[in-house]
């Protein structure tokens, strides 16, 4: 529903969609072109490097052949940060979904058609091997780093805009947000009516990231899928979390999914929101967090 | 007021249809939508009337009936609501919860609500809003079309 959305500002903000999905970058400052151009450069690198949707990416190549693949520091900091995930959610949080959840349906063709047999999730030990700069695949595995990869793309941007003297800006990637400097109001959307807010959150220099089941789903599926059972999670709606970084909020959103919020508190300073499917709503209870409920 | 009682008010005070796997949708009796199998719903002839014009819905008391899927087995819920001028004026909910909403109740005391109707994005100044409606433009438009094909 876009015509939802609130009005965006012209001139200096930027409209555009990638990795699949809208982005919008605000800053009271200027992105001249050459800034734009590095923008849309580095994200098509993430896409190329991550994306399961394209056949030229490293995730196609680790697809169907095992071996050693140099990756950067940022990718393996991304593969860290679920090596501690998937730690801290008992194999929940599993960047090897791939597999399972494209079976599902969430297919490079987005077929949303199940296959009649669903691909178990391996064991992170049984295939990857995190080495400093390489990844080693021991088999073929589809790997999806959609738990944080979004995140992870918009953390991207941050330092690079950082590296632009743009030291102020809200980046919105799907409603997956970080911002640096003025106070940001940033509304919580309702699960089910995307006109309305069940809460806002005042943010300075930090990152929103929400995950809810109710928009990527299809006939009994949708995008958060427990390994452990190849089967959709039920007991939780939307999720939404607020930490230093976007690759660390979106990650959490995910695996509050699977765990209790105080399984994942040692991994980083976080707040949270929750909407359970039978209609409660759990919340960190911090001056930040303010809801209509 | 009663948070157990209250749990998917906010589904169906809004009439929308919700498209994922946990949560049963419920719509009001908005005459161009079809209602999900699992849902009844009915007005009550009595006292409802015709809405002031370039409403959605129709003034009155309605009744529905859903079902919702938890890990401890399908629950089922009872809402009436009544209606004037898209306003919902009086909300009353019965069901046969169990499960373990309680027990999360009580482990989370200090911070736990029940899901209502929010405020109108319009109503609250945000900058931005933080969601799923725009989470993955190929997935939606892929349903889009699923959508519009499974249409009668």
């Amino acid at each position: 529903m876009p015509s939802t959305r609130l009005k965006q500002k012209p001139e200096s903000d930027l409209n555009f969609e990638a990795l699949g999905t809208q982005w919008y970058i605000s800053t009271p400052g200027t992105i001249t072109k050459s800034v734009e151009a590095q923008i849309h450069e580095h994200l098509e690198v993430i896409d190329k490097t991550w994306s399961r949707f394209r056949n030229d990416s490293l995730v196609a190549t680790m697809s169907s052949s095992a071996g050693t693949y140099k990756i950067d520091t940022r990718d393996s900091q991304l593969l860290a940060w679920y090596s501690e995930l998937y730690s801290a959610t008992n194999g929940k949080v599993s960047p090897l979904i791939g597999q399972t959840i494209s079976d599902a349906g969430y297919d490079q063709v987005y077929s949303l058609t199940q296959k009649q047999a669903i691909h178990q999730t391996p064991a992170w030990g049984d295939v990857i091997e995190l080495t400093g700069a390489s990844l080693s695949v021991r088999r073929p595995a589809l790997i999806d780093v959609g738990a944080a990869g979004k995140g992870y793309a918009v953390d991207a941007i941050c330092d690079l805009l950082n590296a632009n003297d743009i030291h102020a800006y809200t980046i919105d990637a799907g409603g997956d947000i970080r911002t640096k400097g003025p106070l940001q109001r940033i509304g919580l959307e309702h699960p089910f009516d995307a006109t309305k807010v069940i809460g806002a959150v005042n943010l300075t220099s930090r990152s929103i990231c929400g995950s809810a089941t109710n928009r990527r789903a299809w006939g009994d599926w949708h995008h958060i899928i427990d390994p452990s059972t190849s089967l959709p999670t039920t007991n939780i709606i939307a999720t939404w979390v607020i930490a230093d970084t976007a690759m660390i909020a979106d990650g959490l959103a995910t695996a509050l999914f699977f765990v209790e919020p105080d399984k994942l508190t040692h991994l980083a300073d976080f707040l949270y929101v929750i909407i359970r499917s039978d209609g409660t709503v759990m919340y960190s209870k911090h001056k930040t967090i303010e809801l209509f409920i | 007021m009663e948070q157990q009682k209250l749990r998917i008010i906010g589904v169906i005070a809004i009439g929308l249809i919700a498209i994922g796997g946990t949560a049963t949708a419920v719509v009001l009796n908005k005459q161009t939508d079809t209602t999900p199998s699992s849902t009844t719903t009915t007005s009550s002839p009595n006292n409802a009337t015709p809405s002031t014009s370039g409403t959605a819905y129709k003034n009155g008391s309605f009744s529905a009936n859903g079902s919702y899927r938890t890990p401890g087995g399908t629950e089922t819920i009872s809402v009436s609501v009544t209606l004037k001028d898209d306003v919902i004026t009086s909300v009353s909910v019965t069901g046969n919860g169990r499960g373990d909403s309680a027990e999360y109740q009580s482990m989370f005391k200090s911070g736990v609500s029940s899901l209502t109707v929010g405020k109108d994005i319009d109503d609250v100044k945000l900058s931005r809003v933080s969601g799923s409606s725009l989470t993955s433009t190929g997935f939606n438009s892929a349903l889009d079309t699923i959508k519009t094909e499974a249409r009668v």
